[in-house]
């Protein structure tokens, strides 16, 4: 390992020495060049000098994705501090939480923060340009205090050092060839570390890196239109949210970076037709361990894995990687200094030295790892072991499943997009790999599935959908042609490829646009002019239909021609 | 076969079965109704009137109240909605609620499409004040209003008190003084935030050169025309047109609307103290408390998960032990 003797801007500002002209940071249309970057910077560190910020002294970002973000990240470090970047996306607890466990007393903000801090610096306002403070950073201070939230307890901070993040960038420009002035472009949160990937190596390489705006980022045809005006050469992305957008519309020319969670491996090869002449790599690593320790790269020769997915790779320089009883385990140069203010917490996942990812991996031939899922996600169903990320890689081995996830509720329940996928094919193809245990007796099939702001499959929110049918077992059939279509417009409105006749509309994920356009539907087709009252009174497919027939008989009379006979009974 | 079924099958043979007053009649072309046709119906007639009576009872009941939560032992509320007549804007507070809290949505006219939105306070509130008390005949009544929809609830309680029905509460939730609606407030609004965004251009363009200004603002064109584009792909859904015509209608009844001194007991949910808004409520509700939600907290989500447990704790809190006597 070779020791760090440089903090991570005193590498940015040897490049804006160099290079004061070119464009260092891009957003919609506005830019800074190095030069401008840096001494602005200067002039916002002595600002934050003033306001009593020094080294290892925690200072929030909480701006909207724009120049003014990494304005905000290098000012900090220029005048010793640790930048906290905070989603202003973000609800407002979570947000004062963030503020208040990282004891941040000044925060640079550029959007309205209703969070109490003892001092707020707003970037809209700020202009001016300075000369470097003199401020003694040593590579053993904090770069950087990232939240990451586990899926128990609330978020925790973790501490990364400039050893840590120097290491990192070093280690990524050198592993994934990345070249002098190249055009990088971010699209993560800022809250996440998965952007650091390109937002510093782009920053020590003399490179351009272009910030996507947060409308952009959700909009794929926004975002495509970006990538047409914009050459683009490095991207770094969570693989849901690139094949959520058009992926043939924003490949970028030379590297795409994959990471946050794993991909597979039919995708990863429909993705090097689209651009053949851009290098795909895989990329993992938790936050405790600075960004990312394992990088692959796609080559030309197929590969097969077990899961059927993308394996990680191997070690960053400076990193070791074991599997001790299959968990991926971390040491070296990225492991970070620990949460912060969480002593005992810290010595728990960072014993040693060492940090306990809580993934389970396998090494393949080739001493690369690959990604065998999470240890949490092993659950018991019927009494037998099941690891949750066997039957999610499964159904992704079926060619026309994009997404997949498995969460275990009363049964297991699979999400798989699109939303035209048939069940019935699916479960044909799980029961001729699994055992049946394995196999989900539900499915529901989306559009697309959540993601989290990071960009990852959102298990929270599909723990919250209500999609999964209420009673388990196969869906109660249609009993009459009105139930029939009543079901099917149920089925179509809702995304999912079955509705029981019995199912609770609402615990399917019904709600009031959706309600709407049913009650439309059902008055075009049947003639019956239901309510929304009706819906609630008997939010059933079931229910719907005897309230439909029940209308029908007494719709105005339209009787035929010709002689007729009436008579009172 | 059910007297359904056995209705439905004689429909589809051209033979209609109908109430006329309390009698039950048939028509069909003449020969059709053999002996045995006419001694079922005969055999039957019991249990046809009772299919076409509930039948009948579906047609005629009040459609403008949804029910979220039917059942519970407290006062019932009957809940306004905002400017767009989605009740699905009480749906997590009515769940938050629990089960022994029953609570109705009301849904205006004209969301389902099928009727004009009405265009004054005064009828929107008289329409649901017939539909309340036709549903819920004995009271008493909490009246709550979200948004724009406080105004119609402020009207609605003034006419149930003025009826002689007992309203135990009417519930402000985030209602901003109907003044605010008046395209002049409105348009200040708008104002302010036109110059805000002509500030921010004239702040961009005086930092550019002159061939950056020119990319710039094709930049910002460019982008100014692909949003026109995606909000006329949603304008083009007729659900949401309707739902426009409705807030449309609505904000224009609220902007008329000039609130009478109201005695009743008022409860203002605020979504937070900095929000001023409905200040002027208690010029016209001098007996009005108030109730906050969390600093910085927007009024367009105070009443979606997750705030909305906050707000029905503010809600228990106000209207504790309040049960039906």
């Amino acid at each position: 390992m070779v020791a760090v003797t440089a903090c991570l801007h005193e590498l940015i500002e040897a490049q804006a020495a160099r290079t004061p002209d070119s464009p260092a940071v891009r957003f919609e249309g506005r830019q800074f060049t190095y030069g401008q970057l840096d001494r602005r910077a200067n002039a916002l560190a002595r600002r934050l000098i003033t306001l009593g910020v020094k080294p290892d002294a925690p200072v929030g970002l909480y701006v909207e994705r724009s120049l003014d973000m990494v304005l905000g990240i290098l000012a900090i470090l220029k005048a010793g501090g640790a930048y906290v970047p905070i989603d202003p996306a973000f609800p407002a607890e979570r947000v004062a939480y963030m503020v208040s466990d990282s004891g941040a007393s000044v925060v640079l903000v550029n959007a309205k923060l209703t969070t109490p801090a003892a001092h707020v610096v707003n970037l809209n306002g700020f202009d001016g340009e300075s000369e470097k403070p003199a401020v003694a950073v040593k590579p053993e201070h904090l770069a950087y205090v990232i939240y990451t939230s586990g899926s128990t307890g609330k978020p925790k901070g973790v501490c990364i050092e400039h050893r840590n993040i120097v290491n990192y960038v070093q280690g990524v420009i050198e592993r994934l060839r990345l070249e002098p002035g190249m055009s990088y472009a971010t699209v993560s949160t800022i809250a996440a570390d998965l952007g650091n990937t390109v937002v510093f190596p782009a920053l020590v390489t003399g490179g351009t890196l272009h910030v996507i705006s947060q409308e952009r980022v959700e909009n794929g045809g926004l975002l495509a239109a970006y990538f047409e005006r914009e050459p683009i050469d490095v991207l770094k992305i969570v693989p849901s949210h690139l094949s959520a957008l058009n992926p043939e519309r924003v490949m970028p020319r030379k590297r795409l970076i994959l990471g946050g969670e794993a991909s597979r491996l039919d995708w990863i090869e429909s993705l090097r037709q689209l651009a053949p002449r851009c290098e795909i790599y895989n990329h993992y690593g938790p936050s405790e361990t600075t960004v990312g320790v394992l990088t692959y790269r796609v080559g030309e020769a197929p590969i097969a894995t077990q899961t059927g997915t993308l394996p990680l790779g191997k070690p960053l320089p400076g990193i070791e990687v074991d599997l001790a009883d299959g968990e991926i385990q971390i040491r070296g140069a990225g492991v970070a200094r620990g949460y912060l203010n969480r002593p005992e917490l810290t010595a728990q996942r960072f014993a040693d030295g060492v940090y306990r990812t809580g993934d389970r991996g396998r090494r393949l031939a080739d001493g690369s790892v690959e990604f065998c899922g999470r240890i949490d996600h092993q659950v018991k169903v019927n009494g037998y072991r099941v690891e949750l990320g066997e039957i999610e890689g499964a159904l992704r081995a079926h060619a026309e499943v994009r997404e997949a996830a498995v969460l275990l509720k009363e049964h297991l329940v699979a999400y798989v997009a699109p939303r035209t996928l048939e069940v019935a094919k699916l479960r044909e193809h799980l029961a001729a790999s699994l055992p049946r245990y394995m196999v989900p007796p539900i499915f529901v099939p989306l559009e697309r599935l959540p993601l989290t702001t990071n960009g990852k499959i959102d298990r929270q929110a599909l723990a919250m959908l209500g999609a999964e049918r209420p009673n388990a077992g196969p869906a109660a059939a249609a009993r009459s042609e009105t139930e029939k279509a009543l079901a099917e417009i149920w089925a179509e409105l809702l995304g999912v490829a079955e509705v029981g006749v019995d199912d609770d509309l609402f615990d399917l994920g019904a709600h009031s646009l959706m309600a709407m356009k049913a009650l439309t539907q059902i008055r075009d087709r049947f003639n019956a002019n239901l309510s929304l009252r009706n819906l609630f009174e008997a939010p059933t497919v079931a229910g719907l239909a005897a309230m439909v027939e029940s209308l029908c008989l007494i719709h105005p009379k339209n009787p035929s021609q010709g002689e007729r006979e009436e008579i009172v009974l | 076969m059910n007297a359904a079924t056995f209705l439905s099958e004689l429909r589809r043979r051209d033979i209609e079965v109908w109430l006329d007053g309390g009698q039950l009649r048939c028509s069909a072309k003449t020969g059709a109704l053999t002996p045995e046709l006419r001694e079922e119906l005969a055999r039957r007639k019991q249990e046809i009137v009772k299919v076409l009576t509930a039948a009948q009872a579906l047609v005629s009941q009040e459609r403008a109240i949804v029910p979220l939560q039917a059942s519970g032992s407290r006062i019932p509320v009957f809940a306004v909605p905002g400017h767009n007549g989605d009740v699905f804007c009480y749906r997590a507070l009515a769940q938050r609620l629990g089960e022994d809290q029953p609570f109705f949505g009301l849904q205006p006219p004209g969301v389902d499409g099928l009727e004009a939105p009405l265009e004054e306070v005064d009828a929107l509130a008289a329409c649901f004040a017939r539909q309340v008390r036709a549903f819920w005949p004995q009271g008493p009544y909490v009246i709550a209003g979200f948004c724009a929809g406080g105004a119609v609830a402020f009207e609605l309680a003034q006419q149930l008190a003025h009826e002689g029905a007992t309203v135990s509460a009417l519930a402000l939730f985030g209602s901003p003084y109907p003044a605010y609606f008046k395209p002049a407030s409105q348009l200040t609004q708008r104002l302010a935030q036109q110059t805000a965004r002509f500030a921010t251009l004239t702040r961009e363009l005086l930092s550019r050169s002159p061939g950056e200004c020119r990319s710039y603002l094709n930049e910002r064109l460019a982008r100014r025309r692909e949003r026109l584009a995606a909000e006329r792909t949603a304008l083009a859904d007729p659900v949401l047109q309707v739902r426009a015509k409705v807030e449309r209608a609505t904000i224009a009844a609220v902007a008329a609307y000039v609130p009478k001194e109201y005695k009743g007991r008022t409860v203002l949910f605020q979504p937070n103290r900095q929000w001023d808004v409905a200040d002027r409520w208690r010029s016209v509700a001098p007996r009005a408390e108030r109730y906050f939600g969390p600093d910085g907290l927007a009024q367009q989500v105070m009443l979606r998960e997750p705030n909305a447990g906050t707000f029905a704790e503010l809600f228990r809190t106000a209207l504790q032990d309040w049960k039906i006597p």
